[in-house]
């Protein structure tokens, strides 16, 4: 089973998950800019966050034979500060980069009017940079937040196909997919999703434009829930190839909109090569 | 591997830059892009070869997932002179020039690889250079922000690319080595202690030759350090002899890199 994890914090997790998901199938992922947990202050800040994000992240993940993409944007809990909304300046410097493969995560925490502004802006960037967008619901009124992520998205002059709405579930689930976007499903313990509610989706609706990621992050979350929700379709009586279109094909038609994906890592026999070298034995503290 | 059968077609003849010397890769040699083992293999150019692997099956899956292992020439000459024109071009052109001009296939972690997109970004710095001849603090600005606003490849080849442009810039970059040398990404690190390393005063260097033992970076990849030859530094030495006394009481292996730059009496003395 090969892994396209097109949702993780990996700069929130350890080597030994790298390890657990190449073991499990992961060659693949895209780490979303957002929020860190604690708010940052300042637009520095930011940019030592996207550094990392090309810099860094990209090289630990190479090590474990993980292809490693972003995405780039001012999030919206953090366009509410204006300390934190000039860095919508410095975006460009950004989405100009190789493995940068969408403007996200965009859309709405609390409604605010702060909110809408970036959002606007950064979907503007989007079309100007020809990227797709990764827009995230929000937490609470999720439905009417989703109703009016959509207008937005339309207003920007997105093409929807352009698009994923991430974080679904069951009641926003119907509304993105009339509007053509792509639908984005957090498997996280919990709360979200769950690999058997996330089967049953996929068996009411199919699997076009469908994303199924694990959001795995700093919270209490499982970077191998997409391999869990592979498992759980295959014991549905799904195939193999619709697990791999699900997994694999989606995410690279998704993404590969953008031109910059960075797929070629080294395969899963070379990754002997890498278990083997004295670079992964720590010295880098 | 990868590159071989598009080799021939890198636009060799066009003169090399001024003064690509060891240590700069240098695109006269597309068949050592990859690294034994290490690299991937270009789906691009050998569809075969990867099917089976799942990577490769993926990247092959989607048309626009595409590395250009050949070199455009005529855009990167195209380019070039756009940038000499106007300098300030170079802010876009740099981040976009890997996928549009040329880059080898993979992400590598492995320090001191010849990648052709390396090659590239370091053109056009040259070509920043000739645009800002008259102006040292400005190509000095210029070559920073590349560096400040760069993913670790385009740091990678700011970094390469300070040797070829020593004339110009004088000490004024060397604050980029130690920020390089900072970092805990080998690729950096290796790039840093180039041929402008010179610059840095020896006790950074020294620490610099020491993070590379540590590392992994080979010190083959370390300009102007020839252990046979170079019996002068011998504070270094020291370092470097205590480095491998500190491994074998941990019961570690030595690195060959930190035996070879010991002499043999030091090495049978630390033994005894
Ligand atoms: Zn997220």
């Amino acid at each position: 089973m090969r892994i396209f994890d097109p949702h993780i914090h990996m700069s929130s997790r350890t080597t030994d998950d790298y390890e657990a998901m190449y073991a499990s199938g992961v060659r693949a992922l895209v780490e979303p800019a957002f929020w860190l947990g604690q708010p940052r202050t300042s637009v520095d800040s930011f940019v030592d966050y996207f550094d990392a994000l090309v810099g860094w992240e990209r090289f630990r993940a190479s090590q474990f034979g993980i292809a490693h993409h972003c995405t780039i944007a001012l999030n919206p809990k953090e366009a509410n500060d204006p300390r934190c909304t000039p860095v919508l300046d410095l975006l460009p410097r950004y989405l100009a980069k190789d493995g940068v493969v969408a403007v996200g995560e965009v859309g709405f925490d609390s409604m605010t009017e702060d909110e809408e502004k970036a959002f606007s802006r950064q979907l503007e960037l989007a079309r100007e940079f020809a990227l797709p967008a990764m827009v995230h619901t929000p937490h609470r009124d999720k439905l009417a937040g989703t109703r009016r992520t959509l207008d937005l998205v339309a207003a920007a002059g997105m093409e929807p196909g352009m698009v994923v709405v991430d974080h679904l579930n069951e009641v926003t689930v119907d509304v993105v997919d009339e509007a053509g976007a792509w639908m984005g499903f957090s498997i996280y313990p919990d709360t979200k999703m769950d690999p058997d509610r996330m089967v049953a989706i996929l068996q009411r609706r199919g699997l076009d434009r469908v994303l199924v990621n694990s959001a795995a992050d700093w919270g209490k979350s499982d970077p191998l829930r997409t391999r869990a929700t592979g498992e759980a379709m295959l014991a549905a009586g799904f195939t193999e190839d619709d697990v791999d279109r699900v997994l694999w094909r989606n995410p690279v038609e998704f993404f590969g909109q953008s031109g910059r994906l960075l797929l070629d890592v080294p395969t899963a026999d070379q990754g002997a090569t890498f278990a083997g070298n004295s670079l992964l034995r720590g010295e880098r503290g | 591997m990868s590159m071989s059968s598009e080799g021939d077609r890198v636009g060799l003849d066009t003169p090399p830059p001024p003064s690509l010397r060891s240590g700069a890769p240098s695109l006269g040699t597309p068949g050592r892009a990859s690294s034994p083992g290490g690299l991937a293999r270009s789906h691009s150019g050998s569809g075969g070869s990867t099917s089976g692997s799942p990577v490769g099956r993926a990247a092959s899956a989607s048309e626009r997932v595409e590395t250009n292992t050949v070199v455009d020439e005529r855009l990167l000459a195209e380019w070039c002179a756009e940038i000499e024109a106007d300098p300030t071009r170079i802010r876009t052109r740099f981040p976009a020039a890997a996928r549009e001009i040329g880059r080898t296939p993979g992400t590598s972690p492995e320090p001191g690889a010849e990648r052709v997109e390396d090659v590239v970004r370091v053109r056009l710095l040259l070509a920043l250079g000739r645009g800002l001849a008259d102006d040292a603090d400005s190509l000095s600005t210029e070559l920073h922000d590349l560096y400040r606003f760069g993913d670790a490849d385009e740091r990678r080849a700011v970094l390469l690319g300070l040797g070829h442009l020593e004339d110009a810039i004088g000490d004024r970059a060397v604050d980029l080595l130690h920020d390089a040398m900072r970092t805990n990404d080998p690729r950096l690190v290796a790039a840093a202690m180039g041929t402008y390393a010179a610059r840095l005063d020896p006790a950074a260097w020294r620490q610099g030759v020491l993070k590379c033992l540590f590392i992994g970076v080979p010190l083959r990849l370390v300009a102007g350090l020839d252990p046979a030859d170079d019996p002068a530094d011998d504070e270094l030495r020291r370092m470097v002899a205590d480095y491998a006394a500190e491994r074998r009481a941990a019961g570690r292996e030595v690195p060959a890199d930190a035996l070879s730059f010991l002499p043999a009496p030091t090495q049978t003395t630390r033994e005894s």
